[in-house]
């Protein structure tokens, strides 16, 4: 019996058009909600991911802006920018491009962004907050996980989620959502990774698998129970055996676990399409919310 | 078999021999006497008695302790005004508030220990500790968390690789415990699993469990038929029942104790186990202050 596949784009947008119902209510009051990326140097993920920011913010209609610092300015210079960037009220999102150039503190940088304005989630307050079940700003991949679960009818209310990954930018915060004692979330929430030595025997108790390992069709058949809800989040890109060209994968081996899961996200437009939409979501509340005060 | 029992008290005496060499070491080699800073509102019996054992042990250890004793009727401006001046005082290292504060005062907890600054929020209770620990990054941690972790070391338990269930899902002790275990790093790598009383089938989990961490103040919550031979049980739960022999008043755990024992590979009992760790765990959260006030860390 072949998988239900959750469709990440159709997600993507119905949450689009819900924050353009948003985005016009605060045009209304004469706030137009604004991300600011800063951008250190020129490195190239950092201009792709850039690319697709500025692109989903057209799309939802937030206003986005760069700013763009030479690649050896000083550790000062970048605090400063934060600063005017927190101070500043026409500014609603700040982000901050990584990776940053070796000789910056990355933490210190991130510690500065202001927490109203924090809305990739990267200060360690926004981390701390998530943990306690404080409102904070979700790092938008794990809360794009969580949108994409209630939105297609597979909330983990009640349900035993296992986490394969535990990295700061996705394992984790998903480790803090999903325990929070709310809807869209009450879970029991496992969490074990790739260096896991009986992680087959782990992945075949979830009723919910969530896949964040980076590791290229990692997850296999075997290591996944009847019925299970499949969600890969990874991207990997790997040689296409036909073409020879690269080609995007998840961590998920999505031939054969379709085969075996009641629902699956492919990679691409599984989780990837609604990753964006998250950062859009926080810019907006963040707009809402200052625009209040 | 009978398990092992954890004995908290023999492992905090332990820590303190080896704080109080560390507290000298910082002394002759950087000249820095760690120094605790405590908050203590009225005479509360309860909260006096906690402080007499907390200075018993910074005199044993060598850290200088600098109570702040305010009278019952202080009102919230002054209580602000004396943390901030315990946060500016290079001498303290580290802060704690005695709880609970007095009845006029209830309101005004929250807002008391968010003015520690977070260099000396020994007992790890801002979101920016919660977070950098989470992170992976140097940050106080709550002490029943640190106790528990440190009871698995020093017991020769290596927990990389091993199942952990923790059953509530708390700040105090759940969460951080599970930020320690969860790290990428020597002495963590485990697979934690955190859970609710209410979870569905939670006997299903524990059963798997190399480690039950328990903390649910709900006596025999854990019995014998949801643990797995040889686990080890960790148990933070403290209710306050009268034995139905000599009708005194005891403390109990969360845990079948009697039952649990012998199937167990290693417990702690309640009291005895987790509970006299406590203040040694805030001594050694002051010494790691110290060392990072000096740059040691």
């Amino acid at each position: 019996m072949t998988a239900e596949i959750i469709d990440g784009r159709k997600i993507a947008a119905e949450i689009q058009g819900e924050l353009k119902q948003r985005i016009s209510r605060l045009q209304e009051k004469g706030v137009v909600p604004k991300l600011v990326a800063i951008l250190v140097g020129e490195d190239p993920a950092s201009l792709s991911y850039l690319r697709g920011i500025a692109r989903s913010c057209g799309e939802v209609g937030v206003l986005t802006d760069t700013a763009k610092l030479a690649a050896n300015i000083t550790q000062a210079e970048l605090l400063k920018k934060i600063a005017e960037l927190n101070h500043d009220s026409k500014v609603h999102g700040i982000l901050l491009l990584l990776p940053l150039p070796k000789h910056l503190n990355t933490l210190e940088a991130e510690s500065a962004i202001s927490p109203d304005k924090d809305v990739d989630g990267t200060n360690p307050i926004s981390a701390g907050k998530l943990l306690l079940g404080e409102e904070t700003f979700f790092p938008s991949t794990p809360y794009g996980v969580q949108e994409l679960l209630v939105r297609s009818g597979h909330s983990p209310d009640g349900k035993h989620v296992v986490i394969v990954g535990r990295s700061n930018i996705v394992g984790k915060p998903l480790i803090g959502i999903f325990i929070q004692k709310q809807k869209g979330a009450n879970a029991t929430v496992t969490v074990c990774h790739t260096g896991t030595k009986n992680l087959a025997e782990i992945t075949k108790q979830a009723d919910i698998l969530v896949a964040a390992m980076g590791k290229a069709k990692a997850i296999t058949a075997d290591m996944v129970r009847e019925g299970t809800i499949v969600v890969d989040v990874g991207v990997n890109f790997i040689p296409d055996p036909v073409t020879g060209k690269n080609k995007q994968v998840g961590d998920v081996d999505f031939e054969a676990v379709k085969e075996k899961a009641a629902a699956i996200t492919p990679v691409p437009g599984g989780t990837g399409a609604v990753t964006s939409m998250m950062l859009m979501t926080n810019t907006v509340r963040a707009a809402e919310t200052l625009s209040r005060k | 078999m009978p398990a092992v029992i954890l004995d908290g008290r023999k492992i905090s005496a332990e820590i303190r021999e080896e704080l109080k060499g560390e507290a000298k070491r910082l002394k002759e080699k950087k000249g820095i006497v760690p120094g605790l800073a405590g908050i203590l509102v009225g005479e509360d019996p309860g909260s006096i008695t906690y402080v007499g054992l907390k200075s018993k042990a910074c005199e044993e250890i060598g850290i200088k302790e600098m109570m702040c004793r305010l009278p019952e009727n202080v009102n919230e401006e002054e209580l602000l005004k004396n943390i901030k001046r315990l946060n500016q005082d290079p001498q303290v290292h580290a802060i704690f508030i005695q709880l609970p504060l007095p009845k006029h005062l209830a309101g005004s907890e929250e807002k008391a220990l968010a003015a520690i600054v977070p260099e000396k929020d020994v007992d790890g209770f801002h979101a920016v500790n919660v977070g950098k620990a989470w992170l992976g990054q140097p940050a106080f941690v709550p002490a029943v968390a640190i106790a528990m972790h440190e009871m698995l070391i020093r017991g020769g338990y290596d927990i990389k690789n091993k199942e952990v269930v923790i059953v509530n899902v708390d700040n105090m002790v759940g969460k951080p415990l599970a930020s320690i275990l969860v790290q990428d790093k020597e002495k963590a790598r485990a697979n934690v699993t955190l859970c609710y009383p209410s979870t569905p089938n939670l006997a299903s989990y524990t059963r798997r469990a190399d480690v039950v961490v328990v903390s649910v103040n709900k006596p025999k919550f854990i019995t014998a038929d949801m643990i797995k031979e040889g686990a080890v049980v960790l148990d933070f739960g403290g209710t306050f029942v009268e034995d139905p022999v000599t009708k005194k008043r005891k403390t109990v755990g969360d845990v079948d104790f009697e039952a649990v024992k012998e199937k167990a590979g290693a417990i702690t009992p309640v009291p005895g186990g987790v509970g006299p760790m406590l203040v040694t765990m805030l001594m050694l959260s002051t010494v790691q202050a110290a060392k990072m006030a000096a740059g040691l860390v």
